[in-house]
């Protein structure tokens, strides 16, 4: 079953890399470092954006850009911290 | 008998940072690790008779191949007996509280370097920003140390372009971060309003910049050289010898002589070691001189020594790079060797800075290069050689 966050960062990261047109172009199976190539500061925007958008607390510090993965594994992880956070 | 040790890890900013990092930041291993074993490419440093200490051994391969190019120095490790670097002249990449310790466990000569406490502060941007303003030189930022000054600063910026907002301690590619909208002014404020720590932030108008470039002073003081930096928005792109019609336009506009000022600032404070001013010119022609103090050696000065040492001009770059499999330096080095690109004692080509970063972050990896002589190495050519080998750029807007 696809992430229900999975279109919307999509949107968030075509915003990021300054490409709006790229949303369609993020397959689910890109890794979001070594593929998208997001570097840190752009990936600080992408997660504040993400934050904002879903309404949830991210704990940047223990995450780690080596081992973000996939958009989709990514989606999964998104989706699981809006169901802890809004109950 | 070694007269100096070259050593240092190269993320001093990091480890003089005393508190939580006041931007947001996510921890990255794989780059961790790779610019760990960056310390390698700190041999550039060395003259005739000087060491390099490095925490892993060079690789094999790598160490043959900089030999074959010219470059001849004593090398150690972590592992090896360091009993013949005893009253050795410490040269640090940076001053740190690991770096004296290091001396102190060596017993290397030390009484030149000044205290961990001096280069941090002035390696500080607050350190750089306040001496600009004192100097009344252009581009002074806004210091801000509360959500509600950084929104009114910021959003006072946003109709004009811009800004970027800045850790005090931030590095290239790390510690700042562009603000275009509103929505993204407001998450930042909310994050740090939530997260509820003190901090100190820079917020600079977002300059229409024509031109990087940075301003190399030596432990005395004197200016050694400048370098034109490359930079990709505001990550460390490459550094290169800048053209002589460079420093022909600076001494018109009497740059050298706010170098002189910075440097006679840095003294009168207590720091007595290498540094870089970064600077910039704008679009409409006229100069930034003073962004930013690096109280250390930096990317440039090593580019000034390869450029140097090889009688030619330099290109230095650290390309981020992805790995589909495992491959070894020697398969890149005979790889660029087949396409002719190849530095040579005597004959321009690449220079492979650092063995390990090639593969020192897994899937990720960093291509530190200095291309050497006038004639660029064509980007293509490099690429091609290292295809193959299932090595592409790291960046999406490279591949």
């Amino acid at each position: 079953m696809e992430p229900r966050s999975l279109g919307e960062l999509k949107v968030l990261l075509a915003g990021v890399l300054r490409d709006t047109d790229a949303a369609p172009r993020v397959r689910d199976e890109d890794r979001i470092v070594d593929d998208l190539g997001l570097d840190s500061i752009q990936m600080i925007s992408f997660l504040l954006g993400v934050e904002d958008r879903f309404q949830v607390a991210l704990d940047f510090e223990r995450l780690d850009l080596a081992k973000l993965g996939s958009v989709r594994d990514f989606a999964s992880f998104v989706d699981g911290v809006v169901a802890a956070q809004r109950g | 008998m070694i007269g100096r040790v070259h050593f240092g890890a190269l993320d001093a900013e990091a480890r003089w940072r005393e508190g939580p990092a006041p931007l947001p930041a996510v921890p990255d291993s794989a780059a961790e690790r790779i610019v760990a074993v960056m310390e390698e490419m700190l041999f550039a440093l060395c003259a005739p008779g000087d060491a390099l200490l490095t925490a892993r051994p060079l690789l094999a391969a790598h160490r043959q191949h900089l030999e074959d190019a010219g470059w001849r120095f004593q090398a150690f490790s972590a592992d090896d007996e360091l009993h013949p670097l005893r009253g050795a002249r410490a040269e640090p990449y940076a001053v740190t509280a690991e770096v004296l310790e290091t001396c102190r466990r060596l017993e290397l000569e030390a009484a030149h370097l000044p205290p961990v406490e001096v280069a941090r502060e002035v390696g500080s941007k607050l350190f750089s920003n306040a001496l600009a303003a004192s100097l009344g030189l252009p581009g002074v930022a806004k210091v801000t140390r509360d959500a509600a000054g950084l929104a009114s600063e910021a959003g006072a910026l946003l109709g004009h372009g811009g800004c970027v907002v800045k850790d005090p301690l931030g590095v290239s590619g790390r510690g700042s971060m562009v603000i275009r909208e509103e929505p993204e002014l407001r998450r930042l404020v909310a994050w740090l309003q939530r997260r509820a720590e003190p901090f100190e932030l820079l917020v600079q108008p977002l300059f229409r910049r024509a031109e990087d470039f940075s301003c190399h002073l030596d432990t005395d003081g004197e200016v050694v050289g400048l370098q034109v930096m490359e930079n990709d928005g505001l990550r460390f792109g490459a550094v290169r010898s800048a053209p002589l019609a460079l420093r022909e336009s600076l001494e018109r506009a009497n740059y050298f002589e706010v170098m002189a000022q910075v440097s006679g600032a840095l003294r009168q404070r207590g720091y007595r070691g290498p540094a870089c001013v970064d600077s910039m010119r704008l679009a409409d022609g006229s100069l930034v001189p003073l962004l930013e103090i690096n109280a250390r050696r930096s990317m440039g000065l090593i580019n000034l020594a390869i450029a140097a040492r090889a009688g030619m001009p330099s290109r230095l770059s650290t390309r981020p790079v992805r790995l589909e499999r495992e491959v070894g330096v020697e398969q890149v080095l005979e790889a660029l060797d087949r396409a002719g690109v190849l530095a040579r004692r005597g004959r321009g080509g690449l220079l492979l800075l650092s063995g390990r970063a090639l593969a020192g972050g897994g899937t990720r990896g960093r291509l530190c290069v200095a291309a050497l002589g006038e004639a660029a190495v064509p980007e293509g050519a490099v690429a091609g050689a290292l295809a193959p080998l299932g090595i592409a750029s790291g960046r999406a807007a490279d591949a």
